[in-house]
């Protein structure tokens, strides 16, 4: 009868103790396993959505902080930020997280007969853009295009940049096959953006926009030679798991489509070449052309001369687990009013009712392991006094006080593995109906609306899939994962071993003379 | 030799610098084959002489002997786990084991060598002191008090020690128990060469062994 049968013969023959330790062990371990289980769930949602959401990051001008400066500062900001400045853009691609990194010289090309294709109207009278669609022109720099690397677009037809072309700056260019389609375009055609600039229009009370006999009106034809097409990827698989009835959802989302199937890829270098090329002829034909107040205009003028280009920088990162490491040396680089956003940033805009659960869930966790540590360390200890004499006559009889130790050590082992085994499966349950309803809760207090961050634009031009506050909610899965179950069996076998610590301090302590004399 | 003996044995409380005596000077031996009682009234210090003999606790001065060894050097609980037998007034058994499973508890923690069928041994200890083997199966709080002392005996017999101890063994007892379980000490003392030592109150059971010791004011003496 050594002490591994004793412990099995007083846990099965002692039923109503066992029954009450087995109890406190279940409530408490259905408590622990809730709060853990909720724990996992809120990290895996983190994880997978900034899986999904990606490595890349880009710099942006801190608006907010921006609004604080006056106007003179806020321009010597923009001048010292990386977004000019393409020697900052480039010590940041030279970190040792970046995998490669790229930029492009943005543009837009508003025409009139080039027509672009205009947003799908889900419900007829419910969508309204305020104007029509222009071209969206990106600057390329390498000969794969940057969008094609971040999974955005594919190109199905012609070819893309050559060397050549990239460093001569050659008006070539790359379209959507959906406008190609629309505007019978091929391969090898040149077509002629009639890129206008107007102003001096009005409003009607229909909404509609009338000329004036103010109104300018400037048309320089671009031409363009397309060398290849390309198909929108991402955006419209996700489109399609949308629900129909988020109408604010399918307005942007339709806009944001038609704006990708809008957008012309052509050589950075041409880009610019356009660009300067397009302001000094209008400047020629119309001097002031915005009506600029006098001394804002010269200010303007001086500062054109000074040839300030916009870059929009991207940075593939090789690791997510890198980001906040390259943000923070990332930061160290570049201009003072700049910020990094990494596309995994998203998810903190949108993760507050998770957030909140954590939180509730991990101060929970704390408290119950503190209670479990308390609660069945006196239970171990009130049984124990029942005992002393049991233990007192194993002493006698000269079994090692270790072995004593050992059978109610086994003891609580097995009641409490039962209980924590199928807390495991009941505390999951719990959780699932706990966070369901914390969620409900907590999604009533946040009204976070995506399209209103002054992020959104630079976070749709990392290319990665966007996340609103319902794609968090419900990648939301409660679920028995291993790493649920081995995190709860730690922590609680360590809690039930934790809680014996003291019963056994008294048994070390007892001295069988007075005990059996 | 002696089995077992105390050699200068003190045993004392202290109470500020006074020192109260339990047992002074105590040198005695005790043979195998012999039943013998320890006589004296409550207080006197019988008990605690038990529990130095027992190595339940350590004489303040002096020394006891096992086989001409001192037990410290044997080792206190060793000594317990392999050398003596005791039974207590109260039993003590354990509650929610059958009695077989209580003679066999000592058996797993002895380091005697033992026979391998230990619990045919427990059931054969326990019919040789009257327990059948259908109670042999039942808890031992569904026994009469005599027979949850005999399973106490059996138990210390279980380890095949050759010292047994026992404290007041018939205190909670029937006189009709206390003859049978009397006759059970003096039947392992004579048949089968073990030393009891009893420690008891009764006259009549000093009579009906071996040797008397009485123990008065700490000293122990023959009683004749």
């Amino acid at each position: 009868m050594n002490f591994w049968k004793r412990a099995l013969a007083s846990v099965s023959r002692r039923k109503g103790k066992s029954l009450i330790l087995f109890a406190v062990v279940f409530i408490l371990g259905n408590v622990i396993a809730g709060a853990i289980a909720i724990q996992q769930s809120t990290n895996n949602v983190e994880k997978n959505i900034k899986k999904n959401l990606g490595a890349s990051a880009t710099i942006s001008i801190d608006y907010e902080a921006m609004m604080n400066l006056t106007e003179d500062e806020s321009e010597s900001a923009f001048k010292e930020s990386a977004l000019t400045n393409l020697a900052m853009t480039k010590q940041v691609g030279e970190l040792p997280y970046v995998a490669y990194f790229d930029y492009t010289v943005p543009s837009y090309f508003q025409t009139e007969k080039l027509k672009a294709i205009e947003p799908e109207e889900e419900e007829e009278g419910t969508v309204s853009y305020g104007g029509g669609m222009g071209f969206t022109v990106v600057g390329g720099n390498t000969e794969e295009i940057a969008d094609q690397k971040k999974g955005k677009i594919k190109l199905v037809e012609g070819r893309s940049f050559s060397e050549q072309e990239l460093s001569s700056g050659k008006q070539v260019g790359i379209i959507s096959k959906t406008l190609a389609e629309q505007e019978k375009i091929a391969i090898g055609d040149k077509i002629i953006f009639d890129r206008v600039s107007r102003t001096g229009e009005e409003f009607t009370d229909d909404g509609s926009i009338k000329e004036t006999e103010n109104t300018k009106t400037f048309v320089k034809d671009i031409p363009v030679e397309i060398i290849g097409l390309f198909d929108v990827q991402q955006t419209e698989n996700k489109g399609k798991d949308k629900e129909k009835d988020n109408q604010h959802y399918f307005v942007d989302y339709n806009y944001q489509l038609a704006e990708q199937k809008n957008t012309v890829y052509m050589p950075n270098e041409a880009v610019m070449k356009i660009e300067k090329e397009y302001h000094r002829s209008l400047e020629e034909e119309y001097p002031n052309f915005w009506d600029f107040p006098e001394e804002e205009y010269q200010k303007m003028k001086d500062e054109e001369a000074e040839e300030t280009t916009y870059y929009q920088p991207f940075f593939m990162l090789k690791n997510p687990e890198d980001a906040e490491a390259f943000r923070k040396e990332a930061q160290a680089l570049i201009g003072k009013h700049d910020k990094v956003l990494i596309s995994s940033d998203q998810f903190e805009s949108v993760s507050g009712p998770l957030s909140g659960m954590s939180k509730i869930s991990g101060l929970v966790l704390y408290v119950a392991v503190g209670a479990s540590l308390l609660i069945v360390t006196l239970v171990i200890l009130l049984f124990l006094r029942d005992r002393k004499h049991e233990l007192g006559v194993y002493l006698s009889l000269g079994e090692k006080r270790v072995k004593v130790i050992g059978q109610i050590v086994v003891e609580v082992m097995i009641i409490s593995l039962v209980a924590i085994t199928l807390s495991v499966f009941t505390g999951n349950l719990v959780a699932d109906g706990v966070s369901s309803s914390l969620i409900a809760s907590q999604e009533q207090t946040e009204n976070y609306e995506m399209y209103s961050d002054p992020d959104f634009y630079e976070f749709q031009q990392l290319g990665t899939e966007t996340v609103s506050q319902e794609d968090v909610i419900s990648a939301y899965e409660v679920k028995l994962s291993a790493s649920y179950i081995v995190t709860f069996y730690l922590v609680g076998t360590a809690t039930i071993l934790l809680s014996t610590i003291v019963p056994l301090i008294y048994i070390m302590r007892l001295n069988p003379k007075k005990i059996m004399m | 030799m002696a089995i077992i003996a105390t050699e200068d044995v003190n045993y004392y409380y202290q109470d500020g610098d006074q020192r109260r005596y339990i047992l002074k000077d105590t040198s005695i031996s005790f043979d195998k084959g012999k039943f013998y009682t320890i006589l004296g009234q409550s207080g006197s210090g019988k008990t605690t002489f038990l529990s130095l003999l027992s190595a339940l606790d350590a004489p303040k001065e002096g020394k006891i002997l096992y086989q001409g060894k001192d037990i410290r050097n044997i080792g206190y609980e060793n000594f317990r786990r392999n050398n003596v037998g005791i039974i207590f007034q109260s039993y003590n058994l354990i509650p929610y084991l059958t009695a077989v499973e209580n003679v066999m508890v000592p058996m797993a923690i002895t380091e005697n060598k033992l026979p391998d069928n230990q619990k045919e041994v427990a059931y054969n200890l326990l019919d040789y002191i009257g327990i059948v083997k259908s109670k042999s199966d039942r808890q031992v709080n569904q026994l009469s008090g005599g027979e949850q002392q005999r399973v106490a005996i059996a138990r210390a017999l279980a380890t095949n020690v050759d010292v047994i101890l026992a404290d007041e063994p018939t205190g909670n007892l029937d006189e009709g128990i206390e003859q049978e379980i009397v006759a059970i000490f003096k039947k392992l003392a004579h048949e089968h060469d073990k030393c009891v030592i009893v420690v008891t109150h009764s006259n009549e059971i000093a009579q009906q062994s071996d040797d008397t010791y009485i123990l008065r004011k700490g000293r122990l003496a023959r009683y004749e």
